[in-house]
């Protein structure tokens, strides 16, 4: 599990060289109104690099939804910055984007709960733009 | 307590292990099936590996951590395989449950039933299949919440209070079965059900040039849990498997180990099938399966409350 927040780190790299999206409406949408360009392009790539890692990880070194939660907490730690604090409300919107796809409950990494995240982070994702 | 060394006091032949014949008896008579067969699994384990210890570490940061301070290895080996079937049944069968922490050793310690010190496997499978066992936690004014040997030896006389009895009727080891041969072992570990057993053995505490530790003459009277074996002859050329201690780092592990398994805990000890073979041939060996675990904890959020605000 070590080594999971350095595979992040490279595949935020990785993905600060694609184009950017269209951003969907929902709560992460919402909340990110008034953020800069390159401020929703640092969130989507965090939860894009998070879809990534929780889909090769497929439930090997992040067993249980619990060892998830701590992960992308472990993540946003490294990751956010100066971002921390700029958008009211963001923290209660990415999460009520992620428990619409994921219960918070500390269960195994089925298929379906693997699935589920992959698609929730790629929801907050596509909200930020 | 504090300065109860283990190893010195199973040198010097304190008996952790109870070996009774009349406890195995009362356990035969009380249940059906009390003894392992299972021809559905007969040969599953054959050429392949159970490393069910690193599925409890995975989900308990204080797995084969716990030191025994006084003569209740039965309860840690009792404990260290019912927390290792727990944590593969989560893992690798994918209950739907949540690990929550380590189980406590003192209820089925202070269970045996005497004032005196040790006990015998049976006592405590009997325990652990009528009473059931409780996570680390405060109940009342009983604080289990870290390991204390000296509460399970207290109750070995006055008997174990009614509220952690209560607390432990919740949660019982469904599945508990006697191992007579080393074959039903592998085939146990094969299947996700760690094992614990008592016999009077010793091994060495430093590993031999074939990277496992042989069994020296004399023994001490211990019981230790089996939380793996492997069959794959691909780094052992001979069929090995792993028991638990619960003496801390007292010993050396090999340095070379296959990159590929994941690191054993301080103090465990890998030994040959023909030498762990002693651990049925004393009679005294029981797997665990059918623990009843916990139900999926609630998660106060995913991870990003407090996170993104200041």
């Amino acid at each position: 599990m070590k080594h999971i927040p350095i595979a992040v780190a490279v595949v935020l790299v990785v993905l600060s060289f694609l184009p950017g999206r269209q951003p969907a409406a929902g709560p992460v949408a919402e909340a990110l109104r008034t953020a800069t360009p390159s401020d929703r392009a640092k969130v989507a790539r965090i939860y894009t690099a998070l879809a990534v890692i929780t889909q090769r990880d497929a439930g090997k070194q992040i067993p249980t939804v619990g060892v998830w939660r701590a992960v992308h907490s472990a993540e946003l730690r490294l990751a956010v910055g100066e971002l921390k604090g700029k958008y009211t409300g963001l923290d209660v919107a990415v999460d009520k984007v992620l428990q619409s796809f994921v219960p918070a409950q500390d269960v195994p990494m089925s298929d379906d709960v693997i699935d589920g995240l992959v698609a929730a982070c790629e929801e907050v994702a596509k909200q930020s733009g | 307590m504090a300065d109860f060394d283990p190893v010195k006091a199973y040198e010097d032949g304190l008996e952790g292990w109870k070996d009774s014949p009349r406890a195995r008896v009362l356990w035969q008579e009380s249940q059906p099936n009390a003894v392992y067969y299972e021809p559905n699994n007969a040969g599953s384990s054959d050429g392949q590996k159970a490393l069910l210890y690193s599925y409890y570490m995975r989900l308990e940061p204080k797995a084969f951590t716990e030191v025994q301070t006084t003569c209740d290895c039965t309860s840690h080996g009792s404990r260290n395989a019912r927390d290792t079937t727990r944590a593969t049944a989560i893992l690798v069968a994918r209950k739907p449950e949540s690990f929550v922490g380590i189980s406590a050793t003192e209820p089925t310690y202070g269970s045996r039933g005497s004032r005196g010190q040790g006990m015998a496997p049976a006592h405590a499978s009997m325990f652990e299949r009528d009473h059931g066992y409780m996570l680390r936690k405060k109940v009342g004014k009983y604080d289990l919440s870290k390991y204390d040997g000296s509460v399970g030896a207290a109750w070995g006389s006055s008997g174990v209070p009614k509220e952690v009895l209560d607390e432990c009727a919740t949660h019982k080891v469904g599945i508990i079965r006697q191992i007579t041969n080393v074959r039903d072992a592998m085939d146990c570990l094969a299947n996700g059900y760690a094992i614990h057993s008592g016999q009077y053995a010793k091994w060495s505490a430093t590993p031999n040039k074939q990277n496992y530790h042989p069994r020296l003459p004399g023994g001490w009277s211990h019981d230790m849990a089996t939380v793996g074996y492997d069959d794959t002859k691909a780094f052992w050329p001979f069929t090995v498997f792993f028991l638990a201690q619960s003496w801390g780092p007292w010993n050396q592990l090999p340095k070379d180990w296959p990159d590929d398994y994941p690191r054993l805990p301080a103090g465990a000890i890998i030994t040959r099938a023909e030498d762990w073979a002693v651990c049925v041939e004393n009679g005294d060996a029981w797997a665990y399966g059918g623990v009843e675990g916990f139900p999926p904890q609630k998660l106060p959020d995913l991870g990003a409350i407090g996170l993104l605000q200041k």
